[in-house]
């Protein structure tokens, strides 16, 4: 059953919450998904302006962030059919974010390499599974397609990152 | 700790530097709250537009950063700008796009950069992280330096874009060098005869560099794997150079490889080996950039540079291996961003085709007062074999002084660019290979 939030319609949108719960996690999200960090900084801003711009429209069908990753998703589609599109070395463009040193444990890329690989299908479902940690039946809120497409798409995305992550990888 | 968590924590890790700054959310509600834009009707715009056409000059002599750059620039060139004035600020940095001109593939924006508190922009500044938006490949030259008010003024080339025209654009710089040192001829002292043929070697993946080039770059690249030099096998000092040596030398498959090392500290420094011989001929190598991990594996990186070079070990003894490089004592950040529509002073003609070159079908040819484009569907490895030649309408054939090629999902874009603005109304025809494209 999907869980269902009514916003207030009297209370006026906190931009500013919103911002701070998921702005760095979607900058990243935009970031894996369009490989360009400035790409992906106007996707997050653009994401917000239609978020408080549609806030009074929005009926309460699925949670918020079922609604923000639904959008910030739509921009990132737009953005690549919208502009033309470069191939980008997504090795280099990481390479453009720099490490934080102070963090252990990430010693390599490998991981965050190949989700920048998949193809857009794919990503956005690991995305939206693992990182944005939804459900099937929320992400097929998201993207607007079935849930079994959802679990195909993140069953063939696993194999492939599977594949690509011999020996780093592992099954739950 | 399921999978689920530990991918969620690798990519925020990693990603940590990804953070929205302070003002990100003002940005956001000036945006959500600017008034909206009306549409007017076709006329009106026709007529806005011809007004801002025939007002230019007007304009032009009321900025007074515009008619500076117009002092530095030809007329043909003058006439074809677009004011822009809009100007970023930070750290003590002013950047100002003065003006810019543009079609649908390429964007030629005048960038003023003005130290407001020191000397950190010189005559020698080079835009190191730049990009305009809509666009793929930059250069960027200084065509003025004012030392009284420090200020460079920098064309910036932007190609690769795909209807550029009346888009709003951003311009971002957020990096420049600055102080720059070439030192020319460098004497390696390095004796070539004695130069090892079987030496130890690492395997490079060559999808896996940030770059390389020179003419066997697409050979070794093919390969997927190529063998390089293992890394500080040597350490051979450079005279007056602290910023770069030579770790190792040897025949790596047939090729002479020379293997540079930058210090650490070595930020944008570059330079490569030569070869020349008594006459003074010389040899310029192909070259690729690699990183090595803890345990000396190649990785992603720019720490070495490999030089190869594609010359028989006998013939050595008659060359002498010498070095050319450019180091900066000035590496400033910042961030300075304007966003401003880009609209071509000029209209573009187009006209369609069907020529036909194997791996290549070129369907249409535009012309604009930067140059001439030829766009189509290309399968297979990028033509190199075509011929251009642009008849004006007086006989003369028109001369191009580059070439910018650029290739997206098998959408082929090839550009020749002018020294001067082309005059599109003086174009009779193009030919490509044989075949008459006519304009006029």
């Amino acid at each position: 059953m999907i869980s269902i939030s009514v916003p207030n319609e009297n209370t006026a949108l906190n931009i500013s919450s919103l911002i701070s719960e998921y702005g760095d996690s979607l900058f990243r999200m935009c970031f894996l998904y369009l490989k360009d960090i400035h790409l992906a900084e106007d996707a997050v801003q653009d994401t917000f302006l239609k978020v408080y711009k549609s806030y009074p429209q929005f009926k309460g069908n699925s949670e918020v962030k079922t609604w923000i990753m639904r959008i910030a998703i739509n921009v990132c589609k737009n953005y690549l059919r919208s502009t033309w599109w470069k191939h980008v070395d997504v090795a280099e463009s990481l390479n453009d974010i720099p490490a934080d040193a102070g963090i252990e444990g990430i010693t390599d890329n490998t991981l965050v390499l190949e989700i920048m690989k998949l193809s857009p299908k794919y990503k956005e479902v690991i995305l939206l599974f693992y990182y944005q940690e939804m459900t099937i039946k929320e992400i097929s809120l998201a993207l607007n397609i079935p849930d079994s497409t959802v679990s195909i798409r993140l069953k063939r995305a696993r194999e492939r990152l599977k594949l690509n992550l011999e020996g780093w990888y592992y099954d739950e | 700790m399921n999978k689920r968590d530990s991918i969620k924590n690798i990519i925020d890790s990693r990603l940590s530097n990804l953070k929205l700054n302070d003002e990100f959310e003002s940005k956001v509600l000036s945006k959500a709250n600017k008034p909206k834009t009306i549409k007017k009707p076709l006329a009106i715009a026709v007529a806005v537009c011809l007004f801002i056409m025939l007002t230019i000059p007007v304009m032009a002599t009321a900025i007074p950063s515009f008619t500076a750059l117009v002092s530095l620039l030809s007329s043909e060139v003058a006439l074809m700008l677009q004011p822009i004035e809009s100007v970023s600020e930070d750290n003590g940095i002013k950047m100002e796009v003065v003006a810019a001109m543009n079609d649908d593939e390429t964007a030629v924006a005048y960038v003023t950069m003005q130290d407001l508190t020191g000397d950190r922009v010189d005559q020698t500044i080079s835009l190191d992280i730049f990009s305009i938006t809509g666009a793929s490949m930059f250069t960027n030259e200084v065509i003025a330096y004012d030392e009284k008010t420090k200020t460079a003024t920098i064309r910036l080339l932007a190609n690769g874009g795909r209807k550029l025209n009346g888009k709003k654009v951003a311009l971002r710089v957020n990096s420049f060098l600055s102080g720059q040192h070439k030192y020319n001829e460098v004497e390696t002292g390095v004796d070539l005869t004695g130069i090892h043929k079987n030496v130890e070697t690492i395997p490079l993946d060559m999808n896996n560099i940030p770059g390389g080039g020179g003419m066997l770059f697409e050979t070794l690249k093919s390969k997927s794997t190529i063998q390089i030099l293992k890394t500080d096998k040597m350490d051979i000092t450079l005279p007056g150079i602290d910023f770069v040596h030579i770790s190792n030398i040897g025949f790596v498959d047939g090729l002479l490889h020379v293997q540079l090392k930058w210090s650490e500290t070595s930020i944008n420094d570059h330079g490569y080996v030569y070869l020349t011989d008594a006459s003074g001929n010389i040899i310029y190598p192909s070259n690729v950039s690699f990183g090595t991990d803890e345990s000396g594996n190649t990785k992603f990186g720019n720490q070495y540079e490999e030089d190869i070079f594609d010359i028989n070990s006998g013939q050595l003894g008659e060359f002498k291996l010498k070095g050319y490089f450019v180091t900066y004592s000035g590496y400033i950040q910042g961030n300075w961003e304007t966003t401003f529509r880009i609209e071509a002073v000029a209209k573009s003609k187009q006209a369609d085709c069907n020529i036909d070159l194997g791996n290549l079908k070129i369907n249409s040819v535009s012309i604009s007062p930067l140059g001439v484009s030829i766009l189509g569907d290309n399968k297979g490895n990028r033509p190199d074999d075509i011929d251009i030649s642009v008849i004006m309408a007086d006989g003369s054939v028109q001369e191009f002084n580059s070439t910018t090629t650029y290739t997206d999902r098998g959408n082929f874009t090839r550009k020749y660019m002018p020294n001067s603005p082309l005059a599109i109304e003086n174009v009779k025809e193009v030919i490509i290979n044989g075949v008459i494209v006519k304009f006029n």
